[in-house]
């Protein structure tokens, strides 16, 4: 038996893809032939196979990982063939986020809902990388479920960028928030807060640490919110290398999530392992990953959240208890934990024919 | 919460963080800024564009139908916008995109009207749809407003139902402002009455504690109490039956003696006979049962010396008989002892629990520290005595005495000749002592303020009786009668006066 994975695009950086690896490793450690299938492969992948070599491999006795998070014709793929199927669901925006703003990604957004609504016959079993997804997956239809948890390997984020340290480590209060920049994150309304906040603290400043590239016109609006607010010390920072990232994560006070959709968020993870307390709002799978952790937002009133980001900054014994908080819920999290918990379900998964 | 929840803004799970308490401080710090003109102006009033929140609302369309007409505005324009030529291939790159440009130049010039004619149709066909939604709602509203209006109201015919609908909307935000401006306020109220009831409710239990002590240290003290008061009970009942059984034994044994006396036939008479001594001290108790009075009448008459013996702490008592001066003295918080020779009267002074010696009072005295006493008694005892010893016993008693204190000695009035004429009833008695000679016995041992004090008078029918003059006598009648009473105030002074003087002085 042959357990083989397939996915539309596999890139670096690319939470995706990194698991897939993560899987074929422990795969084959176990004894079994793993590849990695896509149809669109970065040129800088080397260990990855094109879609069309798939078929050689395929075959009723082998097992078939699809990792679904956007819709594409793979999906079409993996109808036609007789492998034993696993679906592994890193869920899908809604697409109306992205009317207007980008219309392709709208259509395969759109297009993937629909593809994961005909999959639920052909599918053996169906997993979430989160609780939250989970329960839209059955929702959805999906009978057989279950959660195969995101594995995040802290222990790897200890390089750092000394300069960018150096330059903004003055004592200012520094908010983060770290997601592309996309209509469903709702950087528009950390904006919004921050506008306030700035009143009240004119010594900080906000982080938006994300890439742009699709939304390119989300860009643009923010860009003329913040103008049309007369806002200063936003930074719109883009995409940063690895280093940068847990650079800004040292150099956050608060982390501020407005996000209105999220599969699970790593970055909330994240910042409870720098150890910097979350404002975060209550949507999604927000709060799943926060499970009880860090400050829920259940309104977008922007002054009071402007207030809650002072309580934070300021009342040393709340800011205690909050990321006393944090750190229990990371401890749920840990790689060990976690990597045991990926183990066990995939391999009962696996066994289960 | 007294019965509503609000929602909170924020939501923090952990039970050593106040939410409430953390929005209180927010809502006063917002309020507190508002005054201080910290915040920029309200963002509403910055004009801002509308970026990504595309759902517009659409009159009083509310939901899915409000979603799809609000999608349907924002995709009329059906250009795509994301589109742009790029490559990242260092060299044919260029190649590629200069080829690309010309196919979508060229491929725009095919699509292009057609895009807008599909935009154009798109913004009609929207608009017409969603004018038609609007009316449609507001046809349902009307309606609605109409039935309800039919079913409670009476109809306004003079105004429109839009200028209506117009004004209650404003009412309405009104309202809601209002409201929300309430609620804060009802926020603030709940959170000081909950204040005030917790304060309450420590104040009822700190009353409940200290009720529930006083409770049980009454309940202590009462139990202590009662304990208390059993012994003290069984303490009294013992010495009642104590005293009631030395009673009987003594009456036994007296009823005995008088018993064997009537049996030997002596008469009364020859029993006062027996010599006086202190095995035959029988013979006075019963005489004095006889011829002395009641115990209480004694005790009554005693009463009167009560004011110079006030406070004292150690008075004796010299021949102190059956004790009458003695519990008058402690029913009264006097500190009081008393001697005597006869061991029957000793033994019945002490089973009423009073403190008597059975000793000679010279002997007794004699012992005792000098200027230690703060009063002496001598109760009918001076006509007993032989005139050498009253002398020396005057002085000893004068040299036992404390400075300022009291000294009182009754005996029997021989300026009275009923009790003269009786004094020989008692065999004991030596002589008479006249009111005069005890006085200078008195003075001359050195007692100051001496003076006697008459008592016992005797009763009215054993007196003389005086004349009662009527109306109608004459002058001369009344003048003879008037002389015979006094002569008759004369005779019963002499024949029927005190019974008894006391002698009084003071050391």
């Amino acid at each position: 038996m042959e357990i083989h994975q397939i996915l539309p695009t596999i890139s670096p950086c690319d939470a995706i893809g990194n698991e897939a690896f993560v899987i074929r490793d422990i795969l084959r450690s176990w004894g079994y032939k793993s590849e990695i299938f896509a149809q669109n492969i970065h040129e800088s992948i080397t260990t990855a196979n094109y879609l069309s070599e798939h078929k050689k491999r395929s075959s009723k006795d082998n097992i078939l990982i699809y990792h679904f998070s956007i819709g594409s014709d793979v999906s079409k793929y993996v109808m036609e063939v007789p492998d034993r199927k696993i679906l592994l669901y890193h869920n899908i925006t809604p697409p109306h986020f992205f009317y207007n703003i980008n219309d392709n990604l709208a259509l395969i957004l759109g297009k993937g809902r629909e593809e994961l609504k005909l999959l639920v016959d052909r599918i053996d079993v169906a997993l979430g990388d989160s609780e939250y997804n989970c329960i839209e997956l059955e929702e959805i239809g999906y009978t057989k479920t279950g959660v195969l948890p995101l594995i995040i390997d802290l222990s790897k984020y200890d390089k750092y960028n000394k300069g960018l340290i150096a330059k903004y480590d003055d004592g200012w209060t520094n908010i983060l928030f770290v997601g592309r920049i996309a209509p469903n994150k709702k950087q528009e309304d950390i904006i919004k807060c921050f506008y306030y906040y700035k009143a009240i603290n004119p010594r900080s400043r906000l982080y938006l640490v994300g890439g742009f590239n699709g939304c390119e016109v989300y860009y643009d609006q923010l860009q003329n919110l913040i103008k049309q607010l007369g806002l200063k010390d936003i930074h719109i920072i883009g995409m940063v290398d690895f280093a940068d990232l847990i650079s800004y994560y040292m150099l956050a006070d608060v982390f501020l999530c407005m996000s209105e959709h999220e599969g699970f968020s790593v970055p909330l993870i994240e910042s409870m392992h720098f150890g910097i307390p979350i404002i975060a709002y209550n949507s999604t799978a927000v709060p799943y990953t926060m499970s009880g952790a860090g400050i829920l937002v259940n309104r977008k009133c922007y002054p009071e959240i402007a207030e809650m980001i002072n309580l934070v900054v300021t009342d040393e014994k709340l800011r205690e208890r909050i990321i006393a908080k944090q750190n229990t819920r990371l401890k749920d999290l840990s790689y060990e934990r976690t990597m045991d918990l990926f183990k066990d379900q995939l391999n009962k998964v696996i066994h289960k024919w | 919460m007294v019965g509503i929840t609000f929602m909170n803004t924020f939501e923090i799970n952990d039970e050593e963080v106040n939410v409430e308490e953390i929005m209180r401080k927010i809502r006063e710090n917002i309020s507190k800024r508002k005054e201080q003109g910290t915040y920029p102006p309200p963002l509403d009033e910055v004009n801002q564009q509308l970026i990504s929140n595309q759902k517009m609302a659409i009159g009083e369309i509310k939901g899915q139908i409000a979603d799809d007409l609000a999608n349907l505005r924002i995709n009329c324009d059906i250009q795509n916008n994301s589109y742009v030529i790029s490559s990242h291939r260092p060299v044919v790159g260029k190649v590629l995109i200069k080829g690309r440009e010309g196919v979508h130049g060229e491929v725009r010039r095919y699509v292009d009207p057609m895009i807008f004619k599909q935009i154009t149709f798109n913004q009609n066909a929207s608009n017409v749809l969603n004018n038609a939604a609007y009316r449609l709602s507001r046809i349902e509203n009307e309606i609605g407003n109409f039935e309800s209006k039919e079913a409670n109201q009476p109809r306004f015919e003079s105004k429109s139902l839009k200028l209506q609908l117009r004004e209650t909307n404003a009412r309405l935000l009104q309202v809601e402002k209002e409201t929300d401006e309430r609620l804060f306020d009802v926020e603030d109220r709940l959170h000081a009455l909950k204040q005030q009831i917790n304060d309450e409710i420590a104040v009822n239990r700190k009353m409940y504690e200290m009720a529930e002590q006083v409770r049980n240290d009454v309940n202590m003290l009462l139990s202590q109490l009662k304990n208390e008061i059993r012994a003290e009970n069984e303490e009294r009942m013992r010495s009642v039956i104590l005293s009631m059984n030395d009673d009987i034994k003594k009456k036994a044994w007296l009823a005995k003696i008088l018993d064997e006396r009537n049996a030997h036939g002596l008469s009364q008479t020859e029993m006062l006979l027996q010599p006086p001594h202190q095995d035959t001290g029988v013979n006075y108790f019963v005489f004095e049962e006889r011829f002395r009075g009641a115990r209480e009448e004694i005790a009554q008459r005693q009463t009167s010396f009560l004011r110079y013996f006030e406070g004292c702490k150690n008075i004796l008592d010299i021949g102190c008989g059956r004790g009458e001066f003695l519990e008058t003295m402690h029913k009264h918080g006097i500190g009081a002892r008393g001697v005597d020779l006869d061991e029957t009267m000793v033994d019945y002074c002490r089973s009423k629990g009073l403190e008597v010696e059975l000793e000679d009072a010279f002997d007794y005295m004699e012992k005792l520290e000098d200027s230690s006493l703060d009063g002496i008694f001598i109760d009918q005892v001076v006509e007993h005595l032989e005139p050498s010893y009253l002398v020396r016993l005057l002085k000893l008693c004068f040299q036992k005495m404390k400075y300022g204190f009291y000294l009182i000695a009754e005996t029997v009035n021989p300026l009275s000749f009923s009790s003269f004429a009786n004094f020989y009833i008692d065999l004991t008695h030596i002589k008479p002592v006249h009111p005069e000679t005890l006085k200078f016995l008195l003075e001359s041992t050195g007692f100051r303020e001496v003076k006697p004090v008459f008592s016992s008078p005797l009763p009215e029918t054993m007196r003389l009786q005086k004349l009662v003059t009527n109306e109608g006598v004459t002058y001369v009648e009344r003048q003879q009668v008037e002389i015979y009473n006094r002569n008759i105030e004369m005779l019963n002074a002499t024949l029927y006066g005190a019974q008894d003087y006391a002698m009084i002085g003071k050391k």
